[in-house]
Parts: structure tokens; C-alpha cells; sequence
């Protein structure tokens, strides 16, 4: 129930859009914030669509950019969004988190190459970021002893979604069309941002 | 002297009704609790809670009369919260089955007060009517006033077009 107001604020209010409590805690960068972060990703990137503050909230927050793989961050401070986040284990103990979008044996992974470009493409491969990943493809699923080829996928500033998607390109324009699998792992602690 | 687990402290809403409770009730919001400390002598001089009305003050002394003895929230607890998932616990569903009002009424009254743990509850409330919603679904559901043209939704959508098409 909102606070009753005062008879006269009310009748000059009759003219004005109610303001509800909805309006006023989405309204509050803040509270938006906060409620947006227990979301998993591919929402709160769709979520960009409902109005001009949302999207604004969305793009300006350092906290869902960090969520978002937009921007590097510490894997401790995470809110994982209620999703599973395959996670990978970096010689020396360290934990990283993998981009939901490299996860091995998804679906997406293998409409990577053919993926339209978007706002995707900026998204770092791992939380926090890495400036070299090691990408293993394996030519049969269904063997990891069968034919592989394993190549260092750089980039100093993080490596991007884009930056893997570039290379499993150009790998499978070299190749026949085989049904791939692909393995990645972050080759050294070293390559980790803070 | 009343020992600390009797002591009561008078709350006033901004329609200016009187609700006399717990003190330990009363100081799951920092807000109150930092009032009670400056002002020194509990229970004599009314607080004034400003922003946050009679009902929805009740709602919300109602939610920390069955969490007072909660343990407070250390440092590390607060690390771990954000992690976890949006999952509420059974009480805390039950409490939050309000109107649409009222749900954001306590969030404001909870962001206001300063009590974290009604906030969290609050937006992971939220955050489920939003899940699985398209974002027209979402503007209809809390009035939310569709204010891009046609082009600009066109080229959001496209340049997430891989959210879209799962």
C-alpha cells in the first residue's frame, strides 16, 4: 500500500502518472542494480530492450560489466546470477571462470564460428581475464586421444570472445566440415589480470 | 534500567502513527540502530522512520520480529550471499506473496532503513517475476514506459541477437 498522501497533493497528482513504488525502486540506479545482478547473463543482456534507463543501469554498471565479462574482476567477488559458470582450474590453484559461451560440449560452441556479430563478441573469455588461452579442438568427439590441434589465443588487453571465435573461423574455413569438440584451458596463471 | 532484551523503542511512520516494539526487533535496521546509539536513552524520544508508512512499516517490523535472532552479517557472509543463487527460503516466500505495491514499498523501506537482508530478499523476489520474460512481458508487468523508437529496439536486439535466439 503506498503512504496515503496529503487530500490536496493528491487531487493535483490526478493530472500526472502515479508514481508507484515500482517506478520509484527502478528509478533508484541502485535498487536496479542490485536486483539485476541475481540474473544470469543471457537475460540481463536482453534486458537492454525494456527502456532507455535499463539499458543505460546495464551498460554503466561496473558490477554487471564485471558479470556481464565485460570487465575484468576478481572470481571471489562473483554473484554467479543463479547459473552455473564452468570453471577452470589454473596450474597453481587458482580458479577462473569460463565465458557460459565456451563451455565445453554446448551447443554454442559449435555455432561459435557461425555466430552473427554482436555485443557478444567484446566478452572476455574468462573471469578474471587472461591474456593468453590455450584452445584445444579434438577432430572426434567422441575420442580425446584422436587428432587435435592446440593453439594460444592472445590478446594483452584479455582475451575476448571474439579473439576465440576469430581463430575457430579460420580453422574450420581450412578444414572440411568435420562435427568438432573444443577444449579450452587458460595455459598459465601468469596471463591472469587482476 | 530495563536489561537490553526487554527494552522497547517508540517508531513513528510518516503518517505519523506510534508502533512501540522490541528493541533487538527494531535494530535489525542499522538505520534505527545507529539512531538508538546517537540518541543515547532507548524508548523515551520517538524516531521518526520519514519515508516508509504505517502498513508498510508494520510489514517490515513483522519480517525482523521473525528474523531477530538472526546472527549479524559478517564481512565474510556477506562474500558468500552474493554468490548464491536466487533461491528464498520458505518463510521468507511466504512473506514476500504481497501486491506488486507493497513488494517494492518494503525494498524502498528495507534500502531506506538500511536492513540488507530484507533488501536481498526484496530484489531476489524481483529478479524471479523478471526471469523468462520477454522485455515487452517485463514493461507490461511493472508499467514501464517503452521510451526507444522502433529503430533504436530494432538495433539493441540485433546486436544481441545471440542472447535472443536460444
Amino acid at each position: 500500500m503506498a503512504p496515503t498522501p496529503m487530500l490536496t497533493s493528491c487531487e493535483m497528482d490526478e493530472t500526472q502518472l502515479p508514481l508507484t513504488a515500482a517506478s520509484k525502486a527502478f528509478a533508484t540506479t541502485e535498487l536496479l542494480e542490485d536486483i539485476l545482478l541475481y540474473l544470469p547473463n543471457k537475460t540481463l543482456s536482453k534486458l537492454k530492450q525494456v527502456s532507455r534507463h535499463w539499458k543505460a543501469t546495464i551498460e554503466g554498471s561496473q558490477a554487471i560489466r564485471k558479470q556481464l565479462f565485460l570487465k575484468s574482476g576478481d572470481f571471489d567477488t562473483f554473484r554467479l546470477g543463479g547459473v552455473f559458470h564452468p570453471s577452470l582450474l589454473v596450474p597453481g590453484g587458482t580458479v577462473a571462470l569460463l565465458n557460459p559461451m565456451l563451455e565445453p560440449y554446448s551447443d554454442e560452441l559449435e555455432r561459435l564460428p557461425r555466430a552473427k556479430r554482436g555485443a557478444w563478441q567484446r566478452t572476455l573469455a574468462t573471469q578474471p581475464a587472461t591474456t593468453e588461452l590455450k584452445v584445444t579442438i579434438f577432430m572426434d568427439p567422441r575420442s580425446m586421444s584422436s587428432t587435435s590441434l592446440v593453439r594460444a589465443v592472445k590478446n594483452d588487453r584479455g582475451v575476448t570472445i571474439k579473439d576465440v571465435a576469430d581463430w575457430v573461423r579460420t580453422f574450420c574455413e581450412h578444414m572440411s566440415r568435420h562435427r568438432m569438440d573444443i577444449h579450452m584451458y587458460l595455459s598459465d596463471r601468469a596471463g591472469l589480470m587482476g | 534500567m530495563a536489561s537490553e532484551a526487554e527494552q522497547t523503542v517508540k517508531l513513528v511512520s510518516s503518517d505519523n502513527v506510534e508502533i512501540v516494539t522490541e528493541r533487538k526487533v527494531a535494530e535489525r535496521s542499522m538505520l534505527i540502530k545507529n539512531m538508538i546509539e546517537d540518541l543515547g536513552a532507548p524508548g523515551e524520544e520517538p524516531i521518526p522512520i520519514m519515508n516508509v508508512s504505517e502498513a508498510v512499516l508494520r510489514k517490515v517490523l513483522e519480517w525482523c520480529t521473525h528474523h531477530k535472532n538472526d546472527p549479524a552479517p559478517s564481512q565474510d557472509d556477506d562474500a558468500d550471499s552474493r554468490k548464491k543463487t536466487t533461491d528464498i527460503e520458505d518463510w521468507d516466500q511466504k512473506f514476500m506473496q504481497v501486491d506488486q505495491e507493497m513488494l517494492f514499498e518494503i525494498i524502498l523501506a528495507a534500502n531506506y532503513m538500511d536492513i540488507k537482508a530484507l533488501l536481498d530478499v526484496g530484489c531476489k523476489t524481483v529478479a524471479n517475476m523478471i526471469k523468462g520474460k520477454s522485455p515487452e512481458e517485463i514493461r507490461k508487468t511493472f508499467n514501464i514506459q517503452n521510451d526507444f523508437t522502433p529503430e533504436e529496439e530494432d538495433q539493441i536486439r540485433r546486436e544481441n541477437e545471440w542472447a535472443e535466439d536460444r
